[in-house]
């Protein structure tokens, strides 16, 4: 049974941008942006870059605070909350210390997770088993190792609300594939928001898309109906140049 | 497409950090052609072409380089190659606008600000040279990347190498990009060699690809080839293995990230795998691919 887990009410964000010395500007990044986010839901957000897709999924995890409007987690306030909300950045370094070592995560982790083995499952799939990888600084780790830890450190916590914002940016095709099997199969129960450029990883893992043009809402719906019948020309024209990549490839 | 005579020819060329090695790297490169290298991340790409641009301006052994020269600072003569890194766009100096850092970037190579070629550059794009004037951090990521091109551009090389120029880039932008390098190499001469690990941008661009994993390279062919029909194993599931519309019901929960040694590289996670394969292969002539794969002996 689904059940609204994270609902967006009203939200604005207006940046200041500046032009000159003296100067500011306003640049609107989200208007009027509502929307109820149910459970055992994976969300896709498309949109052309400087849409408003990063900021929104800073204000949804709480990462950044909206001008105006609210977010309810499960129908609370964030302070009231009981329900665990987790994110994963594009930039790893935003949550992880370059000084402590993978095992201090798996430990840490495991001491949270509901679910204390599981951690060490998801490492050895996601190629990072603590057997290998335990003595290693997280500063040694290349871009995409360290995306991969970000990953499974959210994932084996079974969080009920999942925001992953560019989580792969750094990891290739073939080997995404692994980790949205393990999206699939760990937080089939969970709600799912996941923000990428790519249109091809949206329409796999996703099932609702919510397409986004300078922080508005143009279009939303199944995958299937979005990715099959675009009503907006906008949408068309980014599933067009998606198809138009992998023409060469039948 | 017809043959404008060799650019670049790289033989047997290997290189070694002590944890990671690329050995017996051997690439062809004519002029005007888009050369693609794809694999999968930690294969040695970037490092690939680091070796091929310091090798081509220190002079090396196993390179034979075809192309154009300018002459540096000093006065040495050296092969007129640009690198593009990946992170490129993102490290241009905010305080000055791009046009005066591409007068920068052409006065490091001795040479004067044509305003006539950007401004053909430009045209050819199709976009308006007063973009030039802003400084970076007021355009947005795919004009940065574009900005990054006519610089490269405007050094007129021989050859551009560029290490996954596409990563940050949405689909409309990725699409023009890649638009933008297929003009240049088919109306300039202009030769590229592309780093990647999506297929799909790799195929889209290139003329001739080689397939990469773990320092060294599995299978190279023509790009009709290499879609049509995929002969190493490895080549076959980076092609199906796909995340896309169509393939949502395919799962996988296995991560490629180990080599073999000493045979092949792929052996850990190969269907076919059989007892040859663990003592070194060499490259295979099958058709018109070359592959280092058993199974096609």
């Amino acid at each position: 049974m689904a059940v609204i887990m994270l609902s967006a009410e009203h939200l604005y964000k207006v940046y200041l941008e500046k032009i000159s010395i003296a100067r500011w500007r306003k640049r609107t990044i989200i208007t009027d942006f509502s929307y109820d986010f149910l459970s055992e839901t994976r969300y896709g957000l498309i949109g052309l870059s400087g849409s408003g897709k990063t900021s929104l999924a800073n204000i949804l995890a709480g990462f950044d605070r909206p001008d105006a409007g609210r977010v309810l987690y499960a129908g609370h306030d964030v302070k009231q909350s009981q329900i665990r909300v987790r994110n994963v950045f594009q930039d790893t370094y935003r949550f992880l210390n370059p000084v402590n070592t993978v095992i201090w995560y798996e430990k840490t982790v495991s001491r949270i997770s509901p679910d204390p083995g599981l951690v060490d499952r998801i490492l050895d799939m996601v190629g990072l088993p603590v057997e290998k990888y335990g003595d290693i600084y997280i500063d040694q780790l290349s871009g995409g190792q360290r995306q991969r830890l970000a990953f499974s450190i959210v994932a084996s916590q079974i969080p009920e609300v999942v925001i992953l914002d560019e989580p792969f940016s750094m990891i290739d095709p073939a080997n995404t594939l692994v980790l949205f099997s393990i999206i699939k199969k760990y937080l089939e129960k969970s709600t799912v928001i996941y923000i990428d450029h790519n249109l091809d990883r949206i329409a796999y893992l996703c099932d609702q898309v919510i397409a986004f043009d300078h922080g508005a809402v143009v279009e939303e719906g199944n995958v299937m109906s979005v990715f099959g019948d675009p009503k907006t020309e906008y949408v068309r024209r980014m599933i067009d140049a998606a198809g138009k990549l992998s023409s060469q490839l039948r | 497409m017809e043959n404008r005579g060799t650019l670049l020819d790289v033989n047997d060329l290997s290189f070694s950090y002590s944890n990671f090695s690329i050995k017996n790297i051997d690439i062809h490169i004519d002029r005007g052609q888009v050369v693609g290298i794809l694999g999968i991340t930690g294969c040695g790409k970037t490092t690939l072409l680091k070796v091929l641009y310091s090798g081509l301006q220190r002079g090396n052994g196993h390179m034979n380089w075809n192309g154009d020269y300018y002459v540096d600072a000093i006065g040495r003569r050296r092969p007129n190659v640009v690198y593009v890194p990946q992170s490129a766009p993102d490290s241009m100096d905010s305080i000055y606008s791009v046009n005066d850092q591409l007068r920068k970037i052409l006065h490091s190579r001795n040479m004067d600000f044509d305003r006539d070629l950007l401004k053909d550059i430009m045209e050819r794009i199709g976009r308006d040279a007063d973009m030039l004037r802003r400084k970076p951090q007021f355009l947005s990521q795919g004009e940065r990347h574009i900005a990054v091109v006519v610089a490269a551009l405007m050094l007129r090389p021989s050859l551009i190498i560029m290490d996954e120029p596409t990563t940050s880039l949405d689909a409309v932008e990725t699409l023009e990009l890649l638009e933008l390098i297929r003009r240049f190499a088919n109306d300039n001469d202009t030769s590229f060699l592309i780093s990647g690990t999506s297929p799909d941008v790799i195929t889209y661009v290139s003329d001739f690809i080689y397939i990469m994993l773990c320092g060294t390279f599995v299978e190279s062919s023509t790009k009709q080839n290499l879609t049509g029909n995929p002969l190493h194993p490895y080549t076959q599931m980076m092609m199906r293995m796909r995340p896309s519309l169509a393939t949502r019901d395919l799962l996988s929960y296995r991560f490629i990230s180990e080599c073999s040694e000493p045979g092949c590289p792929y052996l850990d996670y190969c269907q076919y795998a059989r007892e040859e394969c663990r003592s070194p292969i060499s490259m295979l002539r099958y058709g018109n691919t070359d592959v280092r794969c058993v199974l096609w002996r």
